[in-house]
């Protein structure tokens, strides 16, 4: 045998120096619902990806378990159609057939021992044939699922305290209400130490999502307007022109509230509102975002009408197709009192936005789909031009938008060539697909990247979700205790006009959807 | 100045191109017609823009490797610089020019249409010593600016476009092995991001990964034999992470020794013990950056790096190349620079 190092001089890895992309351990990804929709549509073809831009580790395995009959043969061309469909870059054999043989199936029930022990059986043969592996448990079921799986994996030694690195991956919602969240928490944490959860928000991985960051604590000039000071207020938008498809089991349950308001635009005021962190790591910048959750006003049962819309999608038309109320879409009761449309006020208490509004807007079956994060900045005190009349002068206000085009926009107020001072405004644009060649990755690559690396600062932490929580219950209680159902507004509108109220001071008004 | 002709393709939605070819024509000629062509782009209900993402100079090359470069620019798509300018030699004492701008224009209202253009001058050999002076107005201002050089090898015409450039674009896969020690020289003065490096971005990974195990990592000191085995016209690519790794493990490499189809280089571990690097042709073609396989020998002990998934289209490639990203060249002067010690006084 070779003289080795003593373990107390164990020396630098020398080569990692020069590593562009940080390749993961050997990792053994377990998919459990691995024939399913979620895992179709995005998982598998974010795995494809990563191989294909040579991101995944020498050994990687995946796992895919399902509660229908299937074997390795069935559940490889599964992927293999999935990928084809859904894969971003399409599907190129060689890369394809690297990824092939690495695709298992194991069938069984997730309450289920017996699948526990058998999967245990299943990832030791895996080390024990080709060395020792993380192990990544991505759970694209059923939330019902997610604290009986959790703690049958830790039950075989698979979950906190495991030999090898492991960590466990859920998909919102995380909860119904704030008491099932904790619930949730606790029944997880149980199996699985908090390090160890990375719980998905998938606007987390959107480039401009990340780019707001960037934006915000890496251009000198944003931060010192940034404040309660220069900014009259905030949008955060999320409009879809889609209904809810044949999501209806779940959707009239969860509404807009639960469905987009407790997690993704939280996620998003949290972003855009947060102090700086000190640091770009996971916990710095989770517990910048928990203080600015926790500085955003709870309201009481009376506040709440006056600070928050739901709305309900009747008959409209959207792109050109007639399309039904929500209460006629398959499987909604016919007196469902469903919010397909939240618009609420929201006031943060705390030094930097005292005073300065956020107004945060979501909705199914509007015109048109977007996401974006408008910043509103305060007029200009005086107006030096001395014959008034010189057109229409807007406030500037920087866009960054989400989707469907991910950039930003910042709107001036420029002079229209001519003999007279007529102004208008015009906008300074930057747009991804402009300034940078190449493609973004798709949001699940990039978490799932990350996960497979162990970073999860792209993550949500337990006490942002019950932040979030917090913050919506009130309502949620409100609306619960209320004679009254959401408003209705015509599908393929901008909302309910109720809407408009919530900004009907100072002339502000929502952005044109 | 000869009159110019113009060419507008129009009718197609998608994507759009004009051209325009001019003989005897000046750097202000040539901005003035790729005005119009923004100008007259743009329209009723279309809003077009020209891309802000770099300026890519090519320098002349060999009617060869001319096929290549073209092939390589028209398969870029959207990964294309916001301008294109392609120098050629003729024996003509003018500077001819030949517009093409290309422009996607989206259906949707509100979208903005993207521009690419491609100016192709042909001057002639005095012309382009001074190739820099015609370029400087062509540039499009506050972007980056990258210099192919489609055959390493050879000479910049101008050393001032060199100057002209924030890194060199080179591909050494294309080339013979002494393009390194070129390469080698010109990564010392300018940012190198060479295509054959983006290549073997996989091995370097692996490598670190094989090596990130605290088990694996306390064996490096004891590696006395490395084997690589390379794909079949590969050994630049060989050479080139042979060096990186001699580079980055603090090896100091000998010449290169060639006997019997097999090419060593003996190199001094930090510690003064010896450690040889061997490099064998494979047979397998199978596109993973030049490199089949790659084995550290610490006594009985091994550590195995095998190819993986990495496949990358030359488009893909070569648009990454082209981001005026550092991380893309990090470690390449290092790892070039000993690969070029490796070739002096082999033979």
């Amino acid at each position: 045998m070779a003289t080795v190092t003593p373990a107390e001089a164990l020396p630098e890895n020398p080569f990692v120096q020069d590593i562009e992309e940080e390749l993961p351990s050997p990792t053994s990804l377990v998919v459990f619902g691995g024939t399913g929709d979620l895992a179709a549509r995005k998982l598998l073809p974010a795995v494809y990806n990563l191989r294909r831009g040579g991101l995944l580790p020498q050994k990687f395995d995946v796992i895919g378990i399902g509660r229908r009959a299937g074997d390795h043969k069935r559940f490889r061309r599964h992927a293999h159609d999935s990928i084809a469909e859904h894969s971003r870059t399409g599907l190129d054999d060689d890369t394809w057939k690297t990824l092939e043989s690495r695709l298992e199936f194991l069938q069984g029930d997730f309450d289920d021992p017996k699948l526990f022990k058998e999967l245990a059986e299943r990832l030791a043969r895996h080390d024990s044939r080709g060395g020792p592996r993380q192990r990544v448990f991505y759970l694209a079921v059923s939330p019902a699922f997610f604290g009986t799986i959790a703690k049958s994996l830790a039950s075989v030694g698979l979950g906190a305290g495991a030999e090898r690195p492991t960590r466990l991956m859920i998909e919102k919602p995380f909860g119904h209400d704030l008491e099932t969240a904790l619930a949730l928490n606790d029944e997880i944490s149980s199996a699985f130490d908090e390090s160890q959860i990375f719980r998905i928000d998938h606007y987390l991985g959107k480039e401009t999502v990340q780019n707001l960051q960037v934006m915000r604590f890496a251009n000198g000039i944003l931060e010192p307007v940034w404040n309660r000071r220069y900014v009259e207020h905030v949008q955060i938008t999320m409009a879809e022109d889609i209904g809810i498809g044949r999501r209806a089991a779940y959707y009239d349950s969860a509404g807009a509230m639960r469905d987009v308001i407790q997690n993704h635009l939280m996620q998003l005021l949290s972003l855009v509102a947060m102090e700086a962190p000190v640091r770009f790591d996971a916990n710095t910048v989770r517990d910048e975002k928990v203080k600015l959750l926790r500085s955003v006003r709870r309201y009481t049962q009376d506040e709440v009408p006056d600070y928050v819309v739901r709305g309900q999608y009747g008959a409209g038309w959207v792109g050109g197709e007639e399309v039904p109320a929500y209460i006629r879409e398959e499987n909604v009761p016919d007196d469902s009192r469903t919010d397909t449309y939240v618009a609420m006020r929201v006031e943060i208490d705390n030094w930097r936005w005292a005073g300065t509004p956020f107004y945060l807007r979501c909705g199914k079956r509007l015109s048109r789909r977007v996401t974006e994060i408008a910043v509103r900045f305060r007029p200009v005190p005086h107006l030096p031009f001395a014959r008034a009349d010189i057109g229409e002068v807007e406030p500037n206000e920087l866009v960054l938008s989400v989707q469907p085009d991910e950039g930003a926009s910042l709107r001036l107020v420029a002079k229209i060539p001519g003999q007279s001072m007529y102004v208008r405004p015009v906008q300074m644009e930057f747009k991804y697909g402009t300034s940078f060649l190449g493609d973004s990755p798709e949001a699940y690559e990039r978490l799932l990247h990350d996960a497979l690396l162990g970073d999860a600062t792209l993550f949500t932490r337990a006490d942002e979700v019950e932040e979030e929580w917090r913050i919506i219950q009130p309502i949620l209680d409100t609306w619960r205790a209320e004679s009254n159902g959401p408003a209705i507004y015509e599908a393929g509108s901008q909302g309910p006009p109720e809407a408009d109220e919530l900004l009907a001071v100072r002339g502000r008004r929502w952005r044109q959807i | 100045m000869t009159p110019a002709t113009t060419t507008g393709v129009k009718g197609q939605e998608y994507p759009e191109r004009m051209r325009w070819v001019g003989k005897g024509v000046g750097a202000e000629d040539i901005n003035a017609e790729l005005d119009r062509f923004h100008r007259a782009a743009g329209g009723p209900g279309r809003v077009l823009a020209l891309a802000r993402t770099l300026n890519l100079i090519v320098v002349p090359c060999s009617d060869r490797r001319e096929k290549v470069v073209e092939n390589a620019l028209d398969r870029l798509g959207s990964h294309t610089p916001s301008r294109t300018l392609v120098l050629r030699e003729h024996g003509e004492d003018r500077v001819d020019a030949s517009l093409m701008m290309e422009c996607a224009c989206p259906a949707g209202a509100g979208h903005v249409g993207l521009c690419h253009d491609r100016v192709l001058l042909t001057l002639n050999e005095s012309r382009l010593e001074h190739a820099a002076s015609l370029l400087a107005p062509l540039l499009v201002s506050d972007l980056p600016t990258v210099l192919w050089l489609p055959e390493p090898r050879s000479a910049i015409p101008d050393p001032a476009l060199l100057e002209r450039a924030q890194y060199v674009l080179v591909d050494s896969g294309a080339g013979a092995q002494a393009t390194l020690g070129r390469l080698a020289e010109l990564s010392a003065t300018i940012r190198v991001h060479d295509l054959a490096w983006g290549r073997l971005e996989y091995w370097r990974a692996a490598t670190a990964a094989a090596f990130d195990p605290p088990e694996q990592r306390r064996l490096l000191p004891a590696v006395r034999n490395v084997e690589l085995r390379y794909e079949p016209r590969g050994l630049g690519a060989g050479l080139l992470l042979a060096g990186w790794i001699a580079a980055r493990a603090g090896w100091r490499p000998g010449p290169l020794e060639r006997s019997n189809g097999t090419a060593r280089v003996h190199a001094i571990r930090p510690d003064g013990g010896p450690v040889s690097i061997e490099l064998a042709e494979g047979s397998a073609d199978g596109g993973c950056g030049g490199v089949d396989a790659l084995t550290f020998h610490a006594g009985e002990s091994e550590v195995k790096v095998t190819r993986g998934g990495a496949t990358s289209s030359l488009r893909d490639l070569f648009a990454e190349a082209l981001q005026p990203q550092p991380a893309f060249s990090r470690g390449y002067a290092p790892a070039v620079s000993a690969a070029a010690k490796m070739l002096d006084g082999s033979p």
